[in-house]
């Protein structure tokens, strides 16, 4: 076989390998600064440090878009949003296949070496939130986005079916919020009510909890839009610091797969690597959330409070605990896989069990693994809850006021914008509470 | 085999199988446009173009057919007919499927092939959408004599007056067949007279197989 010398050198060399591929800072080292400056206000300051961030991590671009998309809508910029949304729901739609290039790499490094394709429920609020963003703008696309995450959803849920026939997606929560601006939209052309019942029900049928939701569907389907001379206002508010990922240790894991390779390397000519290194995947945390909903005062006078259509924290935690099992047992290939090469180098150079050389590749093999990051890149941004208020006022300008309150019954500071009402029409205020703070400005649409 | 060089091989196909479960390649997606006579997509769990644009076709042509020759309305005299003048509501969807952006499409095409044969002289719809707004009316409210009076009073001061409102609907029902089903869907376009209340219908219909069992897919394989 090699010489002596040879072996050292490749077994340095495989070692040096190992250690250039080692992981360093997390997505979610850099989205805590993000989070930390967005939610405390400074919405110019976490949009520096997402572009500081963009320029030097070209795997977490597509994420630090989204993003940067909120802050765009949060600043009055819906057009921008919209942009940044539309390139990163294309990317995601495209990086749903799998690179057999991109596959392999991950075997040996981890999964933050690779495209991150988007999870589930980012794939269909990227199409609720291009919904709302279109809707501050010209709205002319905001039902075409509203039917794409009805559709979005469905098509992600279908192509969950496997072989065995279970399909661990139809336990996804569904989001009503794409259903519920169709309905508006609908209902506001005063000629298509069939449609907009139809939505409607969708949102009870999803969000039952939605306590508008009963009233939205028996006036669709007896009433009418509003009453003459009056025009109707929506107020989307998007409250508290939504869902993110950190890094967590799989324990019971990683015990397993240390005592699996202790009773293979008793059993194999060579030893493998020992599961030293914990079993890292990322798991969706989330914020307990203090604002209860958004007082509204129209014109002085209190007028109703905004209800959740569209709970997004939860939505992620149970779509994620769905697949869990799929990310785990990815780990676990990983390392199976990090052990076969280290078995593999070793019967390759010939490696004696009671060997100097034996003991560097299983040294080597540790550190590799111990070098392994949970992928923790995620939307950062995304508000706890997304929700809503629909208002039916006589046509004319009105001052709107709006007013975070927090569950224990306090209130924040008052936060106030003119809202122009036209006659049988929609309007669309947007503003974004965190503990009881406005974040960037009240947006309202422009149509 | 010994128990090391089966273990061995053992890792070795794992390895394998974690590679192969990655496989594939990222491609950038394509597009073309489809001539006519070319295979179009057939719509696996509910209607599409296959269902809805036969329906349009077949149902107007039915009414344009029918109407070729003019229509009289109560009370017209004699002489050449003058063009109907037709208010088309809204395309109204009962049936057991979402017709999501279907339906603005079906609108869209009924509208326009009524428009072309010249056999009636329709209302546009942004007429229609702002008299519905003006008045607050919803479509299936101006039967009421009341609605009626208010919204053709709007119109007409719009200067669009119409002799007939147009509806169409579409409607489907569904046998099962085990875990097969077939579902007939139809499209009706029904005319009523605004002086008389008396109304003239049309409809297509076509019926569409869903093969979920195994034993369905092959014999639509054999066919």
């Amino acid at each position: 076989m090699f010489p002596y010398a040879s072996k050292r050198v490749l077994a340095t060399g495989l070692l040096a390998l190992v250690t250039a591929l080692a992981g360093c800072a997390t997505h979610a080292d850099r989205l805590r600064d993000i989070r930390r400056d967005f939610y405390a206000g400074n919405a110019e300051t976490a949009a520096a440090t997402i572009d500081r961030c963009l320029k030097g991590n070209p795997r977490e671009a597509d994420v630090l878009k989204l993003d940067r998309a909120i802050l765009e809508l949060c600043s009055g910029r819906p057009k921008e949003a919209e942009r940044l949304l539309r390139e990163v729901r294309d990317r995601f739609d495209y990086l749903e296949q799998k690179s057999l290039a991109e596959g392999s790499l991950m075997m040996v490094t981890d999964d933050t070496y690779a495209s991150y394709p988007g999870e589930d429920y980012e794939k269909i609020l990227i199409r609720a939130f291009l919904a709302l963003a279109n809707l501050m703008g010209d709205g002319d696309d905001a039902a075409a986005y509203g039917l794409q995450v009805v559709d979005t959803q469905e098509r992600i849920i279908q192509a969950g079916a496997e072989e065995s026939g279970e399909n661990p997606k139809l336990a996804y929560k569904r989001v009503a919020l794409g259903a519920y601006i169709h309905a508006a939209l609908r209902e506001e052309t005063h000629a298509n009510y069939d449609d907009a019942a139809r939505s409607f029900a969708r949102v009870v049928s999803w969000e039952p909890e939605f306590p508008f939701g009963r009233g939205d569907v028996q006036r669709a389907t007896y009433g009418r839009h509003s009453a003459p001379g009056n025009g109707v206002l929506y107020i989307f508010a998007l409250v508290g610091r939504g869902p993110l990922k950190e890094e967590a240790v799989e324990l019971p894991a990683t015990v397993t797969a240390l005592v699996g390779d202790r009773v293979l390397s008793h059993n194999l000519k060579h030893t493998l690597p020992p599961t030293i290194a914990p079993i890292k995947v990322p798991k969706v945390v989330v914020w307990p959330n203090s604002t209860r909903g958004v007082g509204v005062a129209v014109d002085g006078r209190p007028a109703g409070t905004t209800a959740a259509i569209t709970d997004v924290g939860r939505l992620a935690v149970e779509q994620y605990q769905a697949i869990y099992p799929q990310v785990l047992l990815r780990a676990l290939v990983r390392r199976a896989a990090k052990k076969g090469i280290i078995y593999g180098g070793k019967e390759a150079l010939g490696v004696q069990n009671n060997s100097l050389a034996n003991v560097a590749l299983d040294l080597g093999g540790i550190v590799w693994e111990a070098t392994e990051s949970a992928d923790t890149r995620c939307w950062g941004l995304l508000p706890d809850q997304i929700q809503v208020l629909r208002l039916e006022l006589p046509a004319g300008e009105h001052r709107i006021g709006l007013r975070p309150d927090d569950r224990l019954g306090l209130s924040g500071a008052d936060y106030a914008t003119a809202v122009q009402i036209n006659d049988g029409r929609n309007s669309y205020l947007l503003a974004n509470f965190a503990e009881g703070r406005l974040i960037g400005q009240i947006v309202s649409s422009r149509h | 085999m010994d128990r090391r060089c089966f273990l061995g091989k053992s890792i070795a196909g794992l390895l394998g199988l974690g590679a192969l479960s990655q496989a594939g390649c990222r491609s950038q997606q394509t597009a073309q446009v489809l001539q006519p006579g070319d295979r179009t997509l057939v719509g696996s769990h509910t209607a599409g173009q296959e269902t809805y644009q036969p329906l349009v076709e077949t149902a107007v042509s039915n009414l344009l057919g029918r109407h070729g020759h003019g229509v009289q309305p109560a009370g017209f005299a004699q002489g050449a007919p003058p063009p109907m003048r037709i208010c088309f509501v809204g395309v109204e969807n009962k049936s057991i499927e979402e017709m999501g952006d279907f339906k603005e499409q079906i609108y869209q095409h009924i509208d326009t092939r009524i428009v072309q044969s010249q056999v009636y002289q329709p209302v546009s719809r942004r007429f229609v959408e702002a008299g519905l707004r003006q008045c607050r009316l919803r479509p299936d409210e101006l039967m009421v004599p009341q609605n009626m009076r208010a919204f053709t009073q709007v119109m007409e001061q719009m200067g669009q007056p119409f002799d007939f409102l147009l509806y169409a609907t579409l409607t489907s029902g569904t046998t099962h067949s085990n875990k097969d089903y077939q579902r007939n869907y139809v499209l009706t376009l029904e005319m009523v007279e605004l002086r008389t209340g008396g109304y003239d219908k049309e409809s297509a219909e076509l019926d569409k197989a869903y093969n979920v069992s195994a034993a369905a897919k092959v014999r639509q394989f054999l066919k």
